[in-house]
């Protein structure tokens, strides 16, 4: 499986290069790869970093024995410009807790109509938070990663279209983005209960007003989701367990939700200071059972360019009426630092502290990471 | 080479070090360009937020390459961004299909000549390397 994964990502770039280099046309190549190493402080205690890589038995979750795998990636892209308005780029990501196996993350046309409005169509990152697109690029923020809490969500790509706005107005910067999409995705991890899961009618617009040091964005995104029970494991370590046994999903039986997504961003750039905050809404109803449920997360970070060091600390909360899992509120700070020792590469070295309130009992994990996130 | 020879030639390239930190920047378009830019629309240009002049025609930036003391001190001047920030800013952009640096060229006289050549080019290069060919926009 993971061969042909990777014979078929290196045959796409090798198509791409020998059909778009028949009419002698420039390829840039660029890239980005993070190489993070980290642990929990405490034994037996564990922190999931990337959810969208197989759940509970992936390599993205530390736990108390330092690890290489949960933050590590590398990414290789090529762009080709077909004609005057009309590009080809493909991305090709590999993450450290899916053993690096190679899979296309972006591959899309793009269409500039003009200077303001701009098309692309095929796969893509949709931009639901203000970090969603760019989340692998660790180069682009200073955390290790933006605050899990809010960019957990299961999915990360869709295949559709989605078109881009953007217009100056005096010293103000606007920037629309609308798209549509949808994906299907195995959820295969052999040791708990799967299904497949067809994500349809994936739409969200998101709009983004930046002028001199200060940005506010707003995203609201709408998904179906249909998920079809492929198999049911007993005593299954998964916490969607509770799930199938409880609504009684049988392997075969669809179940149906309706997901949508509200987020606000606040940044601000003021001379060293960085501040950086979301807030985020997710809301899952599930008809069947007459589930309707808000999750609703926000952080607060600031970080102060210090020379080439930039310090930072962020807390974040999450409540979680429960529907999947029992009811959770989640605290967490975070410290760190960055440090930008050369261009195009910088180390990071970051502490964050988790507590889970839940049921009656408090849980408390500790994660240190460190290392370099690199572009080229 | 003796020691005093040693000691000048040491002064005189540390008189030449400083003198380039203090190097003028100038920002150079085509003759035929009578736009007139403001420090903040040569910022939205080379920041690809904008891709036009103030009158409309196509704006195409072009750079030096990012270890040219001069792009340092353009950065500094009129990006008011440094290296780190700047890559940071392009990573962005570039991995999820929003757009692309300008095109660097390695020396200033290649730069001038391009600008030159193409009325859309906006360049910038150390003010003592610009000819009667560019019109300057701005010194920084």
């Amino acid at each position: 499986m993971r061969t042909g994964k990777i014979l078929s990502a290196a045959t796409c770039v090798l198509l791409f290069t020998f059909s778009v280099s028949a009419v002698a046309v420039d390829i840039k190549w660029n890239g980005f790869m993070s190489v993070i190493a980290g642990q929990t402080m405490d034994d037996g205690t564990t922190y999931m970093v990337d959810p969208t890589v197989g759940g509970l038995n992936s390599g993205a979750l530390y736990d108390d024995k330092l690890r290489f795998s949960p933050d590590s990636l590398v990414a290789l892209q090529a762009h080709a410009n077909i004609s005057d308005n009309l590009s080809a780029t493909v991305q090709i990501l590999g993450k450290g807790g899916d053993d690096y196996s190679p899979d296309i993350e972006w591959a899309y046309l793009s269409y500039e109509f003009n200077e303001n409005v701009t098309v692309n169509a095929g796969r893509f990152r949709f931009p639901a938070f203000y970090y969603s697109d760019s989340l692998d690029i660790g180069y682009s923020y200073y955390w290790i990663r933006p605050p899990v809490d809010i960019y957990s969500v299961f999915f990360s790509r869709v295949e559709g279209v989605n078109v881009l706005f953007n217009k100056i107005v005096g010293p103000v910067e606007l920037e629309a983005q609308v798209w549509w999409g949808g994906i299907n995705i195995a959820d295969d991890t052999e040791l708990t209960s799967t299904s497949q899961n067809d994500i349809t009618n994936n739409q969200g617009l998101a709009l983004r007003a930046t002028w001199n040091w200060f940005t506010y964005r707003t995203v609201y995104h709408t998904t179906d989701f249909r998920a079809t029970t492929t198999s049911i494991v007993e005593n299954d370590p998964d916490p969607m367990n509770p799930f199938w046994t409880q609504f009684g999903t049988e392997v075969g039986d669809p179940a149906d939700f309706d997901i949508a997504f509200v987020g606000h961003a606040f940044m601000a750039d003021i001379g060293n200071f960085l501040w950086r905050s979301e807030y985020a809404t997710t809301n899952t109803k599930f008809p069947a059972a007459g589930v309707d449920v808000d999750v609703d997360v926000w952080y607060g970070s600031i970080g102060y360019r210090l020379h080439d060091f930039t310090p930072h600390i962020t807390y974040v909360e999450k409540d979680d009426p429960g529907f999947f899992a029992a009811a959770a509120k989640t605290k967490t700070m975070t410290y760190g630092v960055a440090w930008d020792f050369t261009p195009g590469a910088v180390f990071k070295l970051e502490y964050l502290n988790r507590t889970i309130d839940s049921a009656g009992a408090e849980e408390d994990t500790s994660v240190l990471a460190f290392g370099i996130d690199a572009m080229f | 080479m003796n020691k005093w020879n040693l000691i000048v030639s040491t002064v005189i390239i540390c008189v030449f070090y400083a003198s380039s930190s203090f190097a003028e920047v100038a920002v150079i378009v085509h003759p035929s360009n009578s736009n007139t830019l403001s420090i903040q629309d040569i910022q939205f240009i080379y920041l690809g937020k904008k891709k036009s002049f103030p009158n409309g025609d196509e704006a195409v930036p072009v750079s030096l390459i990012e270890s040219a003391s001069t792009t340092v001190e353009f950065n500094d001047k009129v990006l008011k961004k440094s290296s780190s920030q700047l890559r940071a800013y392009w990573s962005k952009l570039v991995f999820t299909g929003k757009g692309s640096p300008p095109k660097a060229v390695e020396a200033d006289a290649e730069l001038v000549n391009l600008v030159a050549s193409n009325p859309n080019l906006i360049g910038y290069v150390d003010s003592a390397s610009i000819s009667g060919d560019v019109k300057v926009v701005g010194k920084f």
